[in-house]
């Protein structure tokens, strides 16, 4: 019977300990039970060959051990499209929090080194991965242990409610695109706010002194876009409501560079050493909204077409 | 098709009517082995790894009660219908013949 005990104590290995006895005590009667059913038939005492085959036909200690106790999923599979929605955004939320704390080290540094802000992005993103990986796993752990996620997995619903069936998709790498990208506008159009003066005085380049009004038109205009971004990614389809709104936003968008066009330089070099740069920046600005006006325009055309298909 | 995915078929098809004849055939108290010679002597095989398991599932869902008992100089855990097994049963059965009938209606005429 050695061969017995010891499945019995590889299976036991795999048994919660609070399971462990009852489950081990009935297995290992049933084991019993088989193999004196075997001598029977038998008519003599199971060989080790015998006995070991037999064992063999119960399965590796493992699965028996997880047929009679499974283990529950970290995530069921019915809560697996809400689990990868929160992870999505999830990963959205770590994305902006990288692209701020890259943008927050080129403004310390004084640098416009593009493979620095990446590293920095990249490194910040895959330093926080695994804890946003586990925390929203846990969560989802618990919540679907204790029944909170059944009213989450589908929301109400009627086929009236569903898109009409020509719908236009909303690109969620588009709104992502444009949360980052709104993020870190916000990040450089408030400079004066989260930088200490030491670090602010030192910026090579910043708002012209008479355009300073323009720091809270462009914020409040890119929060406007961060918000309705931030909302897109809820959405699956455009409506044609959703649409005209964002055909607006371009459209405001267009008119506010085009006048910026006519104003004197909106961007200066702070830096009294850096002041050969002024003409470079005065003449990268005046191209630079043109060359938005035109990018914007042809978004803009695209979008009302689709407009149109609605 | 491949062998592995034909077995596969069939043992989801037995799934949920190995619990019908579980339940059916603890209405006399049984221990796991004599439950599994019992099936298998109607004709229906089942493998120890599914079926032990399955008669402590059963157990836990409170359609099945359970009690140690010494016999024959041996231990063993003893399972026989519950009151609410009883109920289980009887809908279950009801349920598998009307199943059962529509099923021969359209594999035997193809309606």
């Amino acid at each position: 019977m050695e061969l017995v005990d010891r499945y019995m104590q590889a299976v036991e290995y795999y048994l919660p300990k609070g399971k462990k006895g009852d489950i081990s005590r009935e297995l290992r009667a049933n084991i019993m039970d088989e193999i004196e059913a075997k001598q029977n038939d038998k008519a003599k005492d199971l060989d080790i060959t015998e006995v070991s085959a037999l064992l063999k036909r119960q399965g590796h200690p493992q699965k028996v051990a997880q047929a009679y106790s499974p283990l529950s999923p970290l995530v069921a599979s019915e809560d697996m499209p809400l689990y990868k929605s929160a992870m999505i955004k999830a990963l959205i939320f770590l994305f902006c929090y990288a692209i701020l704390t890259a943008g927050n080290y080129l403004f310390e540094e004084q640098s416009v080194n593009a493979f620095a802000y990446l590293f920095v992005a990249l490194g910040s993103f895959l330093d926080n991965i695994g804890l946003v990986l586990i925390v929203v796993t846990t969560s989802f752990y618990f919540a679907g242990k204790n029944g909170y996620l059944n009213k989450w997995r589908y929301p109400k619903w009627s086929p009236e409610s569903l898109p009409k069936a020509n719908a236009q998709i909303i690109s969620k790498s588009d709104s992502v695109s444009e949360i980052a990208t709104s993020v870190f506008a916000l990040m450089m159009f408030s400079t004066p706010i989260w930088m200490d003066p030491i670090s602010y005085e030192k910026l090579i380049l910043g708002f012209a002194p008479d355009m300073q009004a323009w720091r809270i038109i462009l914020s409040v205009l890119v929060s406007y876009s961060l918000i309705s971004a931030v909302y897109r990614i809820n959405k699956r389809y455009w409506t044609r409501t959703s649409l005209a709104v964002y055909v607006a936003e371009y459209l405001v968008y267009i008119a506010t560079m085009l006048y910026l066009w006519t104003q004197p330089a909106l961007v200066v070099v702070h830096n009294p050493q850096a002041s050969d740069l002024n003409r470079i920046i005065e003449g990268l600005f005046t191209y630079g909204w043109l060359f938005g006006v035109f990018i914007f325009t042809l978004i803009t055309v695209s979008l009302i077409r689709k407009w149109f298909k609605l | 098709m491949s062998e592995e995915r034909k077995h596969k078929l069939r043992l989801e098809l037995r799934r949920g009517v190995l619990i019908l004849a579980v339940l059916g055939a603890s209405k006399t108290p049984q221990y796991g082995y004599s439950l599994r010679k019992h099936l298998n002597e109607a004709g229906i095989d089942i493998d120890e790894g599914t079926l032990y398991p399955l008669i402590r599932r059963l157990a836990d869902q409170q359609l099945l009660d359970s009690e140690w008992k010494h016999a024959e100089g041996r231990e063993r855990r003893y399972y026989k219908l519950s009151e609410m097994g009883s109920e289980v049963l009887e809908q279950l059965t009801a349920d598998w013949q009307s199943l059962n009938q529509s099923l021969l209606n359209i594999l035997v005429t193809g309606e």
